[in-house]
Protein backbone atom coordinates (compact mmCIF):
# COMPACT_ATOMS: atom_id res chain seq x y z
CA UNK A 1 0.00 0.00 0.00
CA UNK A 2 0.99 3.65 -0.47
CA UNK A 3 3.77 4.88 1.76
CA UNK A 4 6.25 7.72 1.68
CA UNK A 5 9.75 7.45 3.08
CA UNK A 6 10.92 10.65 4.77
CA UNK A 7 14.01 11.45 6.83
CA UNK A 8 11.86 11.28 10.01
CA UNK A 9 10.19 7.99 9.16
CA UNK A 10 7.75 6.24 6.86
CA UNK A 11 4.38 7.92 6.29
CA UNK A 12 1.75 5.29 5.51
CA UNK A 13 -1.64 6.17 4.04
CA UNK A 14 -3.32 5.72 7.44
CA UNK A 15 -0.81 8.03 9.09
CA UNK A 16 -1.28 10.59 6.30
CA UNK A 17 -5.06 10.57 6.85
CA UNK A 18 -4.55 11.02 10.60
CA UNK A 19 -2.16 13.88 9.89
CA UNK A 20 -4.74 15.59 7.65
CA UNK A 21 -7.41 15.22 10.37
CA UNK A 22 -4.98 16.64 12.92
CA UNK A 23 -4.17 19.63 10.69
CA UNK A 24 -7.91 20.28 10.13
CA UNK A 25 -8.48 20.17 13.91
CA UNK A 26 -5.53 22.50 14.44
CA UNK A 27 -6.61 25.01 11.78
CA UNK A 28 -10.34 24.90 12.59
CA UNK A 29 -10.36 28.32 14.30
CA UNK A 30 -7.99 29.82 11.72
CA UNK A 31 -10.23 29.12 8.71
CA UNK A 32 -12.86 31.50 10.08
CA UNK A 33 -15.65 29.10 11.01
CA UNK A 34 -17.27 31.48 13.49
CA UNK A 35 -17.96 31.32 17.21
CA UNK A 36 -20.78 28.79 17.09
CA UNK A 37 -18.78 26.26 15.09
CA UNK A 38 -15.85 26.79 17.44
CA UNK A 39 -18.18 26.06 20.35
CA UNK A 40 -19.47 22.94 18.59
CA UNK A 41 -15.94 21.89 17.65
CA UNK A 42 -14.81 22.04 21.28
CA UNK A 43 -17.91 20.19 22.45
CA UNK A 44 -17.51 17.46 19.83
CA UNK A 45 -13.88 16.98 20.85
CA UNK A 46 -14.95 16.51 24.49
CA UNK A 47 -17.57 13.99 23.34
CA UNK A 48 -14.87 12.35 21.21
CA UNK A 49 -12.71 11.90 24.29
CA UNK A 50 -15.73 10.41 26.05
CA UNK A 51 -16.13 7.94 23.16
CA UNK A 52 -12.41 7.11 23.10
CA UNK A 53 -12.46 6.41 26.85
CA UNK A 54 -15.28 3.93 26.25
CA UNK A 55 -13.32 2.35 23.38
CA UNK A 56 -10.39 1.84 25.76
CA UNK A 57 -12.64 -0.48 27.78
CA UNK A 58 -14.91 -2.03 25.16
CA UNK A 59 -12.61 -2.06 22.16
CA UNK A 60 -9.59 -3.46 23.97
CA UNK A 61 -10.99 -5.72 26.71
CA UNK A 62 -14.41 -6.46 25.21
CA UNK A 63 -16.28 -5.21 28.30
CA UNK A 64 -19.47 -3.54 27.08
CA UNK A 65 -20.34 -0.83 29.59
CA UNK A 66 -23.67 0.97 29.48
CA UNK A 67 -22.75 2.90 32.60
CA UNK A 68 -20.07 5.20 31.29
CA UNK A 69 -22.31 8.20 31.95
CA UNK A 70 -21.52 7.69 35.65
CA UNK A 71 -17.88 8.60 35.04
CA UNK A 72 -18.81 11.39 32.66
CA UNK A 73 -21.14 12.78 35.35
CA UNK A 74 -18.80 12.22 38.31
CA UNK A 75 -15.97 13.99 36.47
CA UNK A 76 -18.27 16.86 35.55
CA UNK A 77 -19.57 17.31 39.10
CA UNK A 78 -16.17 16.84 40.73
CA UNK A 79 -14.70 19.61 38.57
CA UNK A 80 -17.75 21.80 39.21
CA UNK A 81 -17.45 21.43 42.99
CA UNK A 82 -13.70 22.10 42.83
CA UNK A 83 -14.36 25.33 40.91
CA UNK A 84 -17.54 26.58 42.53
CA UNK A 85 -17.19 25.42 46.16
CA UNK A 86 -13.43 25.41 46.63
CA UNK A 87 -12.42 28.23 44.29
CA UNK A 88 -9.94 26.12 42.35
CA UNK A 89 -8.77 26.77 38.79
CA UNK A 90 -9.69 24.86 35.62
CA UNK A 91 -6.57 22.64 35.62
CA UNK A 92 -7.08 21.65 39.26
CA UNK A 93 -10.71 20.99 38.35
CA UNK A 94 -9.58 18.56 35.64
CA UNK A 95 -7.19 16.87 38.07
CA UNK A 96 -9.94 16.55 40.69
CA UNK A 97 -12.27 15.12 38.01
CA UNK A 98 -9.58 12.60 37.05
CA UNK A 99 -8.86 11.52 40.64
CA UNK A 100 -12.48 11.47 41.82
CA UNK A 101 -13.44 9.30 38.85
CA UNK A 102 -10.57 6.92 39.59
CA UNK A 103 -11.86 6.56 43.14
CA UNK A 104 -15.43 5.90 42.04
CA UNK A 105 -14.28 3.58 39.21
CA UNK A 106 -12.22 1.45 41.62
CA UNK A 107 -15.25 1.06 43.90
CA UNK A 108 -17.68 0.26 41.10
CA UNK A 109 -15.13 -1.79 39.17
CA UNK A 110 -14.53 -4.13 42.12
CA UNK A 111 -18.19 -5.10 41.79
CA UNK A 112 -18.65 -4.89 38.01
CA UNK A 113 -15.57 -6.68 36.63
CA UNK A 114 -16.23 -9.77 38.74
CA UNK A 115 -19.51 -10.27 36.92
CA UNK A 116 -19.12 -12.08 33.61
CA UNK A 117 -20.58 -11.57 30.15
CA UNK A 118 -24.12 -10.14 30.05
CA UNK A 119 -24.07 -9.72 33.81
CA UNK A 120 -21.44 -6.99 33.39
CA UNK A 121 -23.68 -5.08 30.97
CA UNK A 122 -26.63 -5.32 33.36
CA UNK A 123 -24.56 -4.22 36.35
CA UNK A 124 -23.30 -1.14 34.46
CA UNK A 125 -26.86 -0.22 33.41
CA UNK A 126 -27.99 -0.51 37.03
CA UNK A 127 -25.08 1.63 38.19
CA UNK A 128 -26.08 4.37 35.71
CA UNK A 129 -29.74 4.20 36.78
CA UNK A 130 -28.83 4.41 40.47
CA UNK A 131 -26.44 7.32 39.83
CA UNK A 132 -29.09 9.25 37.90
CA UNK A 133 -31.68 8.66 40.65
CA UNK A 134 -29.23 9.77 43.33
CA UNK A 135 -28.31 12.91 41.36
CA UNK A 136 -31.99 13.78 40.93
CA UNK A 137 -32.85 13.03 44.55
CA UNK A 138 -30.03 15.08 46.06
CA UNK A 139 -30.87 18.12 43.98
CA UNK A 140 -29.63 20.41 46.79
CA UNK A 141 -26.12 19.30 45.91
CA UNK A 142 -26.39 18.47 42.21
CA UNK A 143 -28.99 21.00 41.07
CA UNK A 144 -31.17 18.06 39.98
CA UNK A 145 -32.66 18.28 36.50
CA UNK A 146 -32.61 22.11 36.66
CA UNK A 147 -28.85 21.99 37.00
CA UNK A 148 -26.14 24.43 38.06
CA UNK A 149 -24.60 27.27 36.07
CA UNK A 150 -20.84 26.71 36.13
CA UNK A 151 -18.56 29.70 36.03
CA UNK A 152 -15.05 28.76 34.94
CA UNK A 153 -12.34 31.15 36.16
CA UNK A 154 -9.78 32.50 33.71
CA UNK A 155 -7.07 30.02 32.86
CA UNK A 156 -3.43 30.92 33.19
CA UNK A 157 -1.18 29.23 30.63
CA UNK A 158 2.55 29.36 31.42
CA UNK A 159 4.47 31.70 29.06
CA UNK A 160 1.25 32.68 27.24
CA UNK A 161 -0.75 34.47 29.93
CA UNK A 162 -4.34 34.43 31.16
CA UNK A 163 -7.33 33.53 29.00
CA UNK A 164 -11.07 33.33 29.47
CA UNK A 165 -13.03 30.22 28.49
CA UNK A 166 -15.60 32.59 27.07
CA UNK A 167 -13.08 33.29 24.32
CA UNK A 168 -14.23 30.71 21.71
CA UNK A 169 -10.80 30.31 20.10
CA UNK A 170 -9.03 29.76 23.42
CA UNK A 171 -11.78 27.41 24.62
CA UNK A 172 -11.37 25.36 21.44
CA UNK A 173 -7.57 25.11 21.72
CA UNK A 174 -7.72 24.39 25.45
CA UNK A 175 -10.12 21.48 24.76
CA UNK A 176 -8.06 20.28 21.81
CA UNK A 177 -4.89 20.29 23.95
CA UNK A 178 -6.47 18.32 26.81
CA UNK A 179 -8.10 15.87 24.39
CA UNK A 180 -4.87 15.27 22.45
CA UNK A 181 -2.84 14.66 25.62
CA UNK A 182 -5.54 12.26 26.88
CA UNK A 183 -5.69 10.40 23.54
CA UNK A 184 -1.89 10.13 23.52
CA UNK A 185 -1.88 8.66 27.05
CA UNK A 186 -4.61 6.18 26.14
CA UNK A 187 -2.71 5.21 22.99
CA UNK A 188 0.48 4.63 25.01
CA UNK A 189 -1.50 2.42 27.38
CA UNK A 190 -3.03 0.26 24.66
CA UNK A 191 0.30 -0.34 22.88
CA UNK A 192 2.05 -1.18 26.17
CA UNK A 193 2.32 -4.77 27.51
CA UNK A 194 -0.70 -3.94 29.68
CA UNK A 195 -2.68 -3.11 26.53
CA UNK A 196 -1.61 -6.42 25.04
CA UNK A 197 -3.14 -8.20 28.04
CA UNK A 198 -6.35 -6.18 27.52
CA UNK A 199 -6.57 -7.53 23.98
CA UNK A 200 -5.77 -11.02 25.16
CA UNK A 201 -8.68 -10.81 27.62
CA UNK A 202 -10.95 -9.64 24.80
CA UNK A 203 -9.97 -12.68 22.75
CA UNK A 204 -10.13 -15.31 25.48
CA UNK A 205 -10.19 -14.78 29.24
CA UNK A 206 -9.48 -18.34 30.21
CA UNK A 207 -6.41 -18.56 27.99
CA UNK A 208 -5.12 -15.38 29.60
CA UNK A 209 -5.56 -16.93 33.07
CA UNK A 210 -3.85 -20.10 31.93
CA UNK A 211 -0.80 -18.06 30.89
CA UNK A 212 -0.50 -16.48 34.32
CA UNK A 213 -2.46 -13.24 34.07
CA UNK A 214 -4.79 -12.00 36.78
CA UNK A 215 -7.67 -11.20 34.46
CA UNK A 216 -9.79 -9.50 37.12
CA UNK A 217 -6.95 -7.11 38.00
CA UNK A 218 -6.35 -6.18 34.35
CA UNK A 219 -10.07 -5.67 33.75
CA UNK A 220 -10.13 -3.37 36.76
CA UNK A 221 -7.17 -1.39 35.36
CA UNK A 222 -9.01 -0.97 32.04
CA UNK A 223 -12.25 -0.03 33.80
CA UNK A 224 -10.55 2.58 35.99
CA UNK A 225 -8.39 4.09 33.22
CA UNK A 226 -11.39 4.25 30.93
CA UNK A 227 -13.50 5.85 33.67
CA UNK A 228 -10.82 8.41 34.52
CA UNK A 229 -10.64 9.70 30.94
CA UNK A 230 -14.45 9.76 30.73
CA UNK A 231 -14.29 11.92 33.88
CA UNK A 232 -11.97 14.39 32.14
CA UNK A 233 -14.34 14.45 29.16
CA UNK A 234 -17.24 15.24 31.51
CA UNK A 235 -15.30 18.08 33.12
CA UNK A 236 -14.36 19.50 29.70
CA UNK A 237 -17.97 19.34 28.47
CA UNK A 238 -19.03 21.25 31.60
CA UNK A 239 -16.38 23.93 31.05
CA UNK A 240 -17.59 24.34 27.45
CA UNK A 241 -21.33 24.36 28.24
CA UNK A 242 -21.00 26.35 31.48
CA UNK A 243 -23.80 24.19 32.80
CA UNK A 244 -24.36 20.82 34.45
CA UNK A 245 -27.40 18.83 35.55
CA UNK A 246 -28.38 15.35 36.73
CA UNK A 247 -29.12 14.14 33.20
CA UNK A 248 -25.35 13.72 32.70
CA UNK A 249 -25.87 10.34 34.38
CA UNK A 250 -28.71 9.26 32.10
CA UNK A 251 -28.77 6.09 30.02
CA UNK A 252 -29.00 8.21 26.86
CA UNK A 253 -25.68 9.82 27.72
CA UNK A 254 -24.38 6.31 28.57
CA UNK A 255 -25.37 5.13 25.08
CA UNK A 256 -23.59 7.97 23.27
CA UNK A 257 -20.01 6.60 23.46
CA UNK A 258 -21.29 3.17 22.40
CA UNK A 259 -22.70 4.75 19.24
CA UNK A 260 -19.58 6.87 18.59
CA UNK A 261 -17.40 3.78 18.84
CA UNK A 262 -19.64 1.61 16.69
CA UNK A 263 -19.69 4.23 13.95
CA UNK A 264 -16.01 5.15 14.07
CA UNK A 265 -14.57 1.69 14.67
CA UNK A 266 -13.56 -0.10 17.82
CA UNK A 267 -10.05 -0.82 19.12
CA UNK A 268 -8.71 2.29 17.44
CA UNK A 269 -9.14 5.10 20.07
CA UNK A 270 -9.31 7.70 17.29
CA UNK A 271 -12.31 5.98 15.64
CA UNK A 272 -14.60 7.00 18.50
CA UNK A 273 -13.49 10.64 18.12
CA UNK A 274 -14.33 10.55 14.41
CA UNK A 275 -17.64 8.85 15.27
CA UNK A 276 -18.49 11.54 17.85
CA UNK A 277 -17.75 14.41 15.46
CA UNK A 278 -19.83 12.81 12.67
CA UNK A 279 -22.79 11.83 14.87
CA UNK A 280 -22.99 15.11 16.76
CA UNK A 281 -22.25 17.11 13.59
CA UNK A 282 -24.89 15.24 11.60
CA UNK A 283 -27.39 15.59 14.44
CA UNK A 284 -26.77 19.32 14.53
CA UNK A 285 -27.16 19.86 10.79
CA UNK A 286 -29.95 17.39 10.04
CA UNK A 287 -32.01 18.84 12.90
CA UNK A 288 -32.00 22.18 11.04
CA UNK A 289 -33.54 20.48 8.00
CA UNK A 290 -36.09 18.12 9.56
CA UNK A 291 -37.53 17.23 12.94
CA UNK A 292 -37.04 13.56 12.11
CA UNK A 293 -33.26 13.93 12.38
CA UNK A 294 -32.94 11.33 15.13
CA UNK A 295 -34.74 8.81 12.94
CA UNK A 296 -32.47 9.56 9.97
CA UNK A 297 -29.26 9.41 12.00
CA UNK A 298 -30.54 6.25 13.70
CA UNK A 299 -31.24 4.56 10.35
CA UNK A 300 -27.80 5.51 9.03
CA UNK A 301 -26.26 3.97 12.13
CA UNK A 302 -28.29 0.81 11.73
CA UNK A 303 -27.13 0.43 8.13
CA UNK A 304 -23.54 1.04 9.25
CA UNK A 305 -23.65 -1.60 11.99
CA UNK A 306 -25.18 -4.18 9.63
CA UNK A 307 -22.91 -3.43 6.65
CA UNK A 308 -19.65 -2.90 8.54
CA UNK A 309 -19.60 -3.91 12.23
CA UNK A 310 -16.03 -2.62 12.51
CA UNK A 311 -17.21 0.93 11.76
CA UNK A 312 -15.80 3.52 9.40
CA UNK A 313 -12.21 2.55 10.09
CA UNK A 314 -13.12 -1.06 9.35
CA UNK A 315 -14.70 0.11 6.08
CA UNK A 316 -11.58 2.10 5.25
CA UNK A 317 -9.35 -0.92 5.94
CA UNK A 318 -11.57 -3.13 3.82
CA UNK A 319 -11.41 -0.61 0.97
CA UNK A 320 -7.61 -0.50 1.19
CA UNK A 321 -7.42 -4.30 1.07
CA UNK A 322 -9.69 -4.37 -1.99
CA UNK A 323 -7.60 -1.76 -3.85
CA UNK A 324 -4.44 -3.64 -2.92
CA UNK A 325 -5.91 -6.86 -4.28
CA UNK A 326 -7.03 -5.15 -7.52
CA UNK A 327 -3.58 -3.62 -8.04
CA UNK A 328 -1.93 -6.97 -7.39
CA UNK A 329 -4.31 -8.83 -9.75
CA UNK A 330 -3.95 -6.27 -12.55
CA UNK A 331 -0.15 -6.20 -12.38
CA UNK A 332 1.03 -8.33 -15.32
CA UNK A 333 3.39 -11.11 -14.36
CA UNK A 334 6.77 -10.59 -16.05
CA UNK A 335 7.31 -12.73 -19.11
CA UNK A 336 10.00 -15.30 -18.82
CA UNK A 337 12.39 -15.26 -21.74
CA UNK A 338 14.98 -17.82 -22.41
CA UNK A 339 18.13 -17.55 -24.44
CA UNK A 340 18.16 -20.54 -26.69
CA UNK B 1 8.82 -31.49 41.58
CA UNK B 2 5.14 -32.25 40.90
CA UNK B 3 3.21 -34.49 43.21
CA UNK B 4 -0.45 -35.24 42.58
CA UNK B 5 -2.00 -37.09 45.48
CA UNK B 6 -5.43 -38.77 45.36
CA UNK B 7 -7.29 -36.06 43.45
CA UNK B 8 -10.96 -36.28 42.56
CA UNK B 9 -12.18 -33.86 39.92
CA UNK B 10 -15.72 -33.20 38.74
CA UNK B 11 -17.38 -31.38 35.85
CA UNK B 12 -20.55 -30.26 37.57
CA UNK B 13 -22.14 -33.46 38.87
CA UNK B 14 -19.95 -35.73 36.70
CA UNK B 15 -17.16 -37.41 38.59
CA UNK B 16 -14.25 -37.47 36.10
CA UNK B 17 -11.05 -38.23 38.04
CA UNK B 18 -11.10 -40.86 40.77
CA UNK B 19 -8.27 -40.92 43.30
CA UNK B 20 -5.62 -40.01 40.72
CA UNK B 21 -2.03 -39.92 41.98
CA UNK B 22 1.23 -39.51 40.10
CA UNK B 23 4.59 -37.81 40.42
CA UNK B 24 7.14 -36.10 38.19
CA UNK B 25 10.65 -35.61 39.60
CA UNK B 26 13.16 -32.99 38.45
CA UNK B 27 14.19 -33.50 34.80
CA UNK B 28 11.85 -36.45 34.47
CA UNK B 29 9.53 -36.96 31.52
CA UNK B 30 6.30 -38.51 32.67
CA UNK B 31 3.51 -39.54 30.31
CA UNK B 32 -0.19 -40.06 30.84
CA UNK B 33 -1.63 -42.52 28.36
CA UNK B 34 -5.18 -43.64 27.84
CA UNK B 35 -8.05 -43.72 25.39
CA UNK B 36 -10.24 -40.74 24.60
CA UNK B 37 -12.28 -39.78 27.64
CA UNK B 38 -9.90 -41.49 30.09
CA UNK B 39 -9.33 -38.22 31.95
CA UNK B 40 -5.88 -37.18 30.65
CA UNK B 41 -6.77 -33.59 29.74
CA UNK B 42 -8.84 -33.21 32.93
CA UNK B 43 -5.74 -34.22 34.90
CA UNK B 44 -3.73 -31.46 33.17
CA UNK B 45 -6.50 -28.94 33.76
CA UNK B 46 -6.64 -29.96 37.42
CA UNK B 47 -2.91 -29.34 37.83
CA UNK B 48 -3.27 -25.90 36.16
CA UNK B 49 -6.21 -24.99 38.39
CA UNK B 50 -8.56 -24.65 35.41
CA UNK B 51 -10.73 -27.47 36.77
CA UNK B 52 -9.62 -27.67 40.41
CA UNK B 53 -10.02 -31.03 42.18
CA UNK B 54 -12.60 -31.28 44.95
CA UNK B 55 -10.44 -33.55 47.07
CA UNK B 56 -6.77 -34.53 47.18
CA UNK B 57 -3.67 -32.34 46.94
CA UNK B 58 -1.37 -31.11 44.20
CA UNK B 59 2.11 -30.04 45.28
CA UNK B 60 4.65 -28.22 43.17
CA UNK B 61 8.16 -27.93 44.56
CA UNK B 62 6.76 -28.91 47.95
CA UNK B 63 4.09 -26.18 47.99
CA UNK B 64 0.41 -27.09 48.04
CA UNK B 65 -1.11 -25.42 44.95
CA UNK B 66 -4.48 -27.18 45.11
CA UNK B 67 -7.25 -24.71 44.39
CA UNK B 68 -4.89 -21.83 43.56
CA UNK B 69 -5.87 -19.52 40.70
CA UNK B 70 -4.56 -20.65 37.27
CA UNK B 71 -2.63 -17.36 36.96
CA UNK B 72 -0.87 -17.98 40.26
CA UNK B 73 -0.04 -21.58 39.29
CA UNK B 74 1.36 -20.49 35.91
CA UNK B 75 3.48 -17.81 37.57
CA UNK B 76 5.09 -20.43 39.82
CA UNK B 77 6.86 -21.69 36.70
CA UNK B 78 4.49 -24.16 35.09
CA UNK B 79 4.18 -23.84 31.32
CA UNK B 80 1.08 -25.33 29.76
CA UNK B 81 0.66 -26.26 26.10
CA UNK B 82 -3.04 -27.07 25.93
CA UNK B 83 -4.84 -29.36 23.56
CA UNK B 84 -5.86 -27.51 20.33
CA UNK B 85 -3.00 -25.00 20.86
CA UNK B 86 -5.36 -22.24 22.13
CA UNK B 87 -3.81 -19.35 20.25
CA UNK B 88 -5.01 -15.77 20.33
CA UNK B 89 -5.90 -15.86 16.63
CA UNK B 90 -6.32 -12.12 16.08
CA UNK B 91 -2.94 -11.31 17.62
CA UNK B 92 0.41 -11.67 15.88
CA UNK B 93 2.80 -14.53 16.54
CA UNK B 94 5.13 -12.16 18.39
CA UNK B 95 2.29 -10.92 20.60
CA UNK B 96 1.27 -14.51 21.33
CA UNK B 97 4.85 -15.29 22.35
CA UNK B 98 5.16 -12.23 24.58
CA UNK B 99 1.94 -13.24 26.30
CA UNK B 100 3.72 -16.38 27.44
CA UNK B 101 5.94 -14.30 29.71
CA UNK B 102 3.37 -13.74 32.44
CA UNK B 103 5.21 -11.84 35.18
CA UNK B 104 8.64 -12.90 33.90
CA UNK B 105 10.85 -10.18 32.37
CA UNK B 106 11.39 -10.15 28.60
CA UNK B 107 14.74 -11.63 27.58
CA UNK B 108 15.59 -11.07 23.87
CA UNK B 109 18.41 -13.66 24.02
CA UNK B 110 15.98 -16.26 25.25
CA UNK B 111 13.65 -15.42 22.36
CA UNK B 112 16.51 -15.81 19.88
CA UNK B 113 17.38 -19.20 21.36
CA UNK B 114 13.74 -20.22 20.99
CA UNK B 115 13.86 -19.28 17.30
CA UNK B 116 16.81 -21.65 16.88
CA UNK B 117 14.57 -24.40 18.18
CA UNK B 118 11.51 -23.14 16.26
CA UNK B 119 12.87 -21.43 13.12
CA UNK B 120 9.43 -21.29 11.48
CA UNK B 121 8.08 -19.30 14.41
CA UNK B 122 10.86 -16.72 14.01
CA UNK B 123 9.95 -16.30 10.33
CA UNK B 124 6.30 -15.53 11.05
CA UNK B 125 6.48 -13.05 13.90
CA UNK B 126 4.27 -10.43 12.22
CA UNK B 127 1.69 -12.89 10.96
CA UNK B 128 -1.68 -13.24 12.68
CA UNK B 129 -1.61 -16.48 14.68
CA UNK B 130 -5.03 -17.50 13.36
CA UNK B 131 -3.65 -17.70 9.82
CA UNK B 132 -0.95 -20.26 10.70
CA UNK B 133 -1.26 -23.95 9.92
CA UNK B 134 -1.99 -26.41 12.74
CA UNK B 135 1.65 -27.47 12.97
CA UNK B 136 2.90 -23.89 13.07
CA UNK B 137 0.35 -23.04 15.75
CA UNK B 138 1.59 -26.00 17.77
CA UNK B 139 5.14 -24.66 17.51
CA UNK B 140 3.98 -21.20 18.64
CA UNK B 141 2.10 -22.76 21.57
CA UNK B 142 5.22 -24.67 22.62
CA UNK B 143 7.48 -21.64 22.18
CA UNK B 144 4.99 -19.52 24.16
CA UNK B 145 5.11 -21.98 27.06
CA UNK B 146 8.93 -21.91 26.99
CA UNK B 147 9.13 -18.10 26.94
CA UNK B 148 9.43 -17.86 30.72
CA UNK B 149 11.75 -20.88 30.98
CA UNK B 150 9.35 -22.94 33.09
CA UNK B 151 10.46 -25.50 35.63
CA UNK B 152 7.67 -27.83 34.60
CA UNK B 153 6.07 -28.19 31.18
CA UNK B 154 2.64 -29.73 30.66
CA UNK B 155 2.14 -30.88 27.07
CA UNK B 156 -1.36 -31.94 26.12
CA UNK B 157 -1.43 -33.98 22.90
CA UNK B 158 1.19 -32.02 20.94
CA UNK B 159 0.72 -34.09 17.77
CA UNK B 160 -3.07 -34.25 17.85
CA UNK B 161 -4.92 -33.01 14.78
CA UNK B 162 -1.75 -32.36 12.78
CA UNK B 163 -1.14 -33.35 9.16
CA UNK B 164 0.67 -36.73 9.25
CA UNK B 165 3.65 -35.15 7.45
CA UNK B 166 4.12 -32.68 10.31
CA UNK B 167 3.98 -35.18 13.16
CA UNK B 168 7.67 -36.23 12.91
CA UNK B 169 8.78 -32.57 13.10
CA UNK B 170 6.69 -31.85 16.19
CA UNK B 171 7.77 -35.18 17.70
CA UNK B 172 11.39 -34.25 17.08
CA UNK B 173 10.95 -30.85 18.76
CA UNK B 174 9.19 -32.48 21.71
CA UNK B 175 12.05 -34.91 22.00
CA UNK B 176 14.58 -32.08 21.87
CA UNK B 177 12.75 -30.20 24.64
CA UNK B 178 12.67 -33.37 26.73
CA UNK B 179 16.40 -33.93 26.36
CA UNK B 180 17.08 -30.25 27.15
CA UNK B 181 16.40 -31.00 30.80
CA UNK B 182 12.85 -29.78 31.36
CA UNK B 183 10.54 -31.65 33.68
CA UNK B 184 7.67 -32.68 31.46
CA UNK B 185 4.26 -34.21 31.92
CA UNK B 186 2.96 -35.24 28.52
CA UNK B 187 -0.41 -36.49 27.42
CA UNK B 188 -0.19 -38.13 24.00
CA UNK B 189 -1.95 -40.70 21.84
CA UNK B 190 1.16 -41.19 19.72
CA UNK B 191 2.55 -44.18 21.61
CA UNK B 192 5.83 -44.26 19.68
CA UNK B 193 6.65 -40.69 20.71
CA UNK B 194 5.87 -41.44 24.36
CA UNK B 195 7.93 -44.63 24.34
CA UNK B 196 10.88 -42.65 22.97
CA UNK B 197 10.90 -39.83 25.52
CA UNK B 198 9.14 -40.91 28.73
CA UNK B 199 10.90 -42.11 31.88
CA UNK B 200 7.65 -43.39 33.35
CA UNK B 201 4.14 -43.93 32.00
CA UNK B 202 0.88 -43.77 33.90
CA UNK B 203 -2.00 -45.54 32.21
CA UNK B 204 -5.42 -44.04 32.73
CA UNK B 205 -8.77 -45.70 32.32
CA UNK B 206 -12.16 -44.20 33.17
CA UNK B 207 -10.58 -41.49 35.27
CA UNK B 208 -8.40 -43.84 37.30
CA UNK B 209 -4.70 -44.63 37.16
CA UNK B 210 -4.58 -48.32 36.33
CA UNK B 211 -0.90 -49.09 35.87
CA UNK B 212 2.46 -47.39 36.19
CA UNK B 213 5.02 -48.78 33.77
CA UNK B 214 8.35 -48.03 32.17
CA UNK B 215 8.45 -47.56 28.37
CA UNK B 216 10.42 -50.79 28.03
CA UNK B 217 7.83 -52.75 29.98
CA UNK B 218 5.00 -51.23 28.01
CA UNK B 219 6.66 -52.00 24.71
CA UNK B 220 6.86 -55.66 25.59
CA UNK B 221 3.36 -55.97 26.98
CA UNK B 222 0.78 -56.17 24.23
CA UNK B 223 -1.97 -56.98 26.69
CA UNK B 224 -1.61 -53.63 28.50
CA UNK B 225 -1.42 -51.76 25.21
CA UNK B 226 -4.60 -53.47 24.07
CA UNK B 227 -6.40 -52.88 27.37
CA UNK B 228 -5.56 -49.23 27.86
CA UNK B 229 -5.03 -47.96 24.34
CA UNK B 230 -6.70 -50.46 22.06
CA UNK B 231 -3.58 -50.87 19.92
Amino acid sequence: MWSLHTPVGTVTLNRAVLLVLFVIALLWPVIGVGDFLLFLGALFLAFGLYGASFDLLYGYTGLLSFGHSVFFGVGAYAATFALMDYGQGAFVGLLVAFLATILIAVGLGLIAVRVKSHGFVIVTILIALIAQRLAETYSGITGGTDGIIVSVPDIWIPLLGEYSVFDPTFRYYFTLGVVLVSLFLMYRLVISPVGLVFRMIRENEQRARMLGYNVTAYKLIAFVASGAFAGIAGALATYINGFINASRFSLIVAGDPVIYTMLGGRSTIVGAVIGAVLIEGAGNYVSQVTDAYQLIVGLLLLVMVVVEPEGLIGLWNRLQRRVKRRVRDSTPTPEVTTDD
Amino acid sequence: MLSVDSIDTYYGQSHILHDVSFEAGTNEVVALLGRNGAGKTTTMRSVMGLTPPRTGTIRFDGTDITGDAPSSIANRGIGYVPQDRRMFPEMTVEENLRMGLGKAPFDPDRMERLFERFPRVGERLDQRAGTLSGGEQQMVAMARALMRDPQLLLLDEPTEGLMPSLIPEIAEITQAIATAGYTIVIVEQNVDLVLDIADRIYLLQNGRIGETVTPEALEQNDAILEEYLGV
